[in-house]
């Protein structure tokens, strides 16, 4: 039986890569006492999956983790032992059991929720304008870096959705395998647009929630514990 | 939630950021507001490797049990990160509380290796305590020290405010709480220093002076005042099962070398390696009982959420109760996907049967270690393995399935010739042969393989080798060379590998293990110049090192080349570790001999650790020989006790 957890990462968390936080999700697990499936083969290992590394330095209260686990009865129960057994600064929020024909969260991937809060020194104002300049454009062209080569890629489909409030961006881009947006661009854009160099600024990057291919939590589905 | 001690710019751009973020699981957080002593506990190595040593999570664990006590960890920050810290003026700091270790009451290093001496020196300098101790102020953190290089304290006397003899489970309470009691009646630094030189165990380097003889050997370490003791005597703990043991171990979110729950069988060792320290400074064996491990090993894997337990001590294959242990284990621990990596046991059909369960025999190895090529090197050192066991044990290793040998040596013992340095190619060699008589061309599993390392012998305090000379560096590598030729010019030479060791790092090693107070001046100039990590071997800098000598009027060969009298005092003579001197001084003699002196288990040969009335001194046993070889009545007599 597969359940999907809906976890965050605060303070020193994000200094934590995306294979260590696996790795530590399976000692959760053990010290939760919540059996998982191990797969077949000469040396098992659990069946868990992230739905997108987060990079480092960034926090979130808005991951996604798959586990196969043995019992699934009484997801309260577990998620309860999870919160338990877990540490301040990797918070166990929600878990939800998958119906059977779930796609696993990596595939389920196809938006993100990301909110920046303002630079001290940029108005919010001025962001605002800057913004709905850049939503105004019909195809924001950006030179990309694939392995062989360097594409054109045009960005603006990308942007689901950004607006600014409460000293914060808050936007809504495309994520996962298909077509992935990093906060990072649109924020540069911003800084342009208001003349300032990008790397002169500091963002607190947030990641708020990760989102499927029709734009709808990845926590919406299954059923609640 | 914890405000981090150095800024998200900085956490970027360092290698691995969280070995500076503490948060693991199980570290203890406290309000510090509601404590009396802050205890920063430092093992001065890069994170992965601290966080791998099983003592630290001991001693953590002990005092954290104190309600009045909030022990943090602290480990050298990487050179990447020391060079920031520097140039930004930041102090370093605990993981836990993230606050500069100035604002603590004592500051302890674990000592467990020479070659981090430096680096001791780092994390003071870098904390913005002053690097000796006669320098520090009333407020400064007491800087104390333990583990197997604080039986000889000298070399680091000057830096110390205090060493700990012993196990920590026996007097840290004494002396914690003697500190709060001093802190309590306004007693001043000095006068908690005299008091702490009267708990058990407890060494205080600055109420005690080094007189030398004009030769440049020690006269006497004296007392300087009536509070400090002559001797000051090794603390240990007589019931293993009687101890408070870390049910939950922090867990590292990197990885760390011993990523596993670690649990400690025993301590001590019977078997008296003429070479070892360890062997001799943590006598008398003293076995856990198997239930007790039983219980312990789940509590442990349950609150860490390991997949994997090792087992730890001197000599595993020793442990009387590791039949019924890796018994329990395997049944308990295959059930619930949890790994047991076994460390190098001695390769007999036993271990070979438990090896066969618990790892893939087709990717594994099985580990020898003869220490030296011939049986009368062997002898010399007392290393209870024979030619015989070897062969036995690989034969079995090899019909088992197992094809891969690792043998380690040591070059560079007292009285090895050149015939014992080619006794290395030579057993490496019949091995192959063996292996190529005993499986049949359809049974081979590709190419025997077989991979001997040496590493160059560093004489150690408190061993029968105490007395030795060590030998140019330039001897090292003619024997190294001489084992490498010898090994290509075999006839199976494809299936053998050699490696050795540094034989700088090797004379480093063997001035600052038998160092006296004159030594701390050059550890100080050598730190000055830049040395750090000296046991990272790619960043060791000799000539830095040999700088450093001179410019402090040290003189290496002191140290290394010259063989010591039997009645020199040592800088170490004012620590008693249990073991006599007189005892030692026999197993000299009996090395010079060849003659072997039989283990614990076999019979009593009189060390002195008896004196602690525990473990296996309290076991009947024969009694054997006491005397020195040239006063022995008969030949051959003595070692059937």
């Amino acid at each position: 039986m597969n359940v999907r957890i809906r976890f965050g990462k605060e303070g020193m968390m994000r200094f934590i890569g995306h294979l260590d936080v696996l790795r530590t999700f399976q000692k959760i697990f053990r010290r939760a006492g919540v059996p998982m499936v191990y797969s077949k083969g000469y040396s098992p290992h659990p069946v868990m999956s992230f739905a997108l590394p987060l990079g480092l330095g960034l926090s979130s209260e808005g991951e996604y983790l798959d586990a196969a686990v043995e019992d699934g009865t009484d997801p309260k129960a577990m998620l309860a032992a999870l919160q338990a057994a877990t540490a301040k600064e990797l918070p166990v929020y929600a878990l939800r059991v998958l119906p059977e024909k779930a796609e696993n969260a990596m595939a389920a991937v196809g938006g993100a929720v990301w909110k920046a809060t303002l630079p001290a020194n940029m108005p919010p104002e001025g962001a605002k304008s800057a913004l709905k300049a850049i939503l105004a454009r019909e195809a924001i062209i950006l030179p990309k870096k694939t392995k062989t080569r360097e594409i054109e890629l045009d960005i603006r489909p990308m942007i689901h959705s950004a607006g600014i409030g409460d000293g914060a961006v808050v936007m809504t881009l495309a994520a996962g395998s298909r077509a992935n947006l990093s906060p990072d661009m649109v924020l540069d854009l911003i800084a342009k647009e208001l003349g300032t160099e990008p790397e002169s600024l500091s963002w607190q990057i947030r990641r708020m929630d990760l989102l499927d291919h029709e734009l709808r939590p990845l926590g919406a589905c299954g059923e609640e514990a | 939630m914890r405000k981090l001690a150095l800024t998200d710019e900085i956490l970027m751009r360092v290698e691995k950021p969280a070995r500076y973020v503490g948060g693991e699981l199980n570290a203890v957080i406290k309000d510090k507001d509601r404590i009396d002593i802050r205890f920063a506990i430092c093992f001065p190595d890069v994170y992965e490797i601290g966080m791998s040593y099983l003592g630290i999570q001991i001693l953590y664990d002990l005092f954290n049990r104190r309600e009045d006590t909030w022990c943090e960890r602290v480990y050298s920050p990487w050179p990447d990160l020391d060079a920031i810290m520097r140039e930004k003026k930041i102090p370093l700091f605990a993981l836990e509380s993230q606050d500069p270790l100035k604002d603590f009451d004592f500051l302890g290093f674990t000592l467990q290796y020479e070659m981090g001496y430096t680096n001791i020196l780092q994390v003071l300098d870098l904390a913005g305590i002053p690097l000796l101790a006669k320098d520090r102020a009333e407020n400064d953190p007491l800087v104390i020290g333990g583990g197997p290089c604080s039986y000889n304290p000298e070399p680091l006397a000057d830096f110390f405010d205090l060493f700990y003899m012993g196990e920590g489970e026996v007097s840290y309470d004494a002396l914690l709480d003697a500190y709060k009691a001093n802190k309590a009646a306004g007693g001043s630094r000095m006068d908690f220093l005299k008091t702490a030189a009267r708990v058990p165990g407890i060494y205080v380097p600055a109420l005690y002076e080094a007189v030398y003889n004009e030769d440049g050997t020690l006269a006497a370490t004296r007392p300087l005042i009536p509070e400090a003791p002559g001797k000051i005597r090794r603390v240990i703990v007589t019931d293993l099962d009687d101890t408070v043991y870390p049910d939950k171990l922090i867990v590292p979110y990197v990885r760390s070398f011993q990523d596993r729950v670690t649990l400690e069988v025993m301590r001590g060792c019977i078997r008296g390696c003429r070479f070892c320290q360890a062997g001799m400074v943590y006598r008398p064996l003293r076995e856990r009982s198997a239930d007790w491990l039983k219980a312990q090993a789940e509590k442990m894997l349950r609150a860490s959420g390991y997949d994997e337990i090792t087992l730890s001590s001197l000599s595993t294959s020793d442990y009387s109760g590791l039949p019924e242990l890796t018994d329990h284990l395997i049944d308990e621990c295959g059930r619930q996907h949890i790994n047991i990596s076994l460390p190098s046991l001695r390769i007999d059909a036993f271990s070979l049967d438990v090896m066969s369960k618990v790892q893939d025999v087709r990717k594994s190895s099985v580990t020898f270690a003869p220490e030296a090529g011939t049986q009368r090197m062997r002898n010399v050192i007392n290393k209870g393995l024979t030619e015989e066991d070897i062969f036995r044990g690989a034969s079995e290793a090899f019909h088992g399935g197992w094809n891969k040998v690792k043998l380690y040596f040591m070059l560079g013992l007292p009285t090895e010739t050149d015939e014992d340095a080619k006794g290395i190619p030579d057993l490496c060699e019949r091995l192959s042969e063996l292996y190529f008589a005993e499986i049949p061309k359809e049974e081979r599993n590709g190419r025997v393989q077989i991979t001997a390392s040496s590493s160059f012998f560093v004489p150690k305090p408190f061993t029968p080798f105490q007395w030795a000379s060590m030998l140019p560096r330039e001897e090292y590598l003619r024997r190294a060379y001489l084992v490498k030729d010898t090994m290509r010019a075999q006839k199976n030479n494809k299936s053998l590998h050699y490696e050795y060791h540094d034989a700088e790092v090797t004379l480093l090693e063997g001035i600052l293990a038998r160092g006296d107070r004159k030594v701390a001046k050059a550890i100080l100039r050598a730190y000055e110049l830049g040395c750090m990590f000296d046991a990272w071997s790619e960043r060791c800098r000799y000539d830095l090192w040999m700088q450093a000598f001179a410019e402090s009027g040290v003189d290496p060969d002191f140290y290394t080349l010259r063989e010591r009298s039997a009645d020199e005092v040592f800088p170490w003579d004012h620590i008693d570790i249990g073991v006599t001197k007189r005892f030692l001084r026999r197993e000299w003699e009996r090395a010079m001999a060849a003659e072997v002196t039989p283990n614990c288990r076999e019979a009593c040969s009189g060390c002195g650790a008896a004196s602690y009335g525990c473990g296996i001194c309290r076991l009947p046993r024969g009694k054997a020989p006491v005397e020195a070889p040239e006063k022995r009545p008969a030949d051959g007599e003595e070692a059937q006790a």
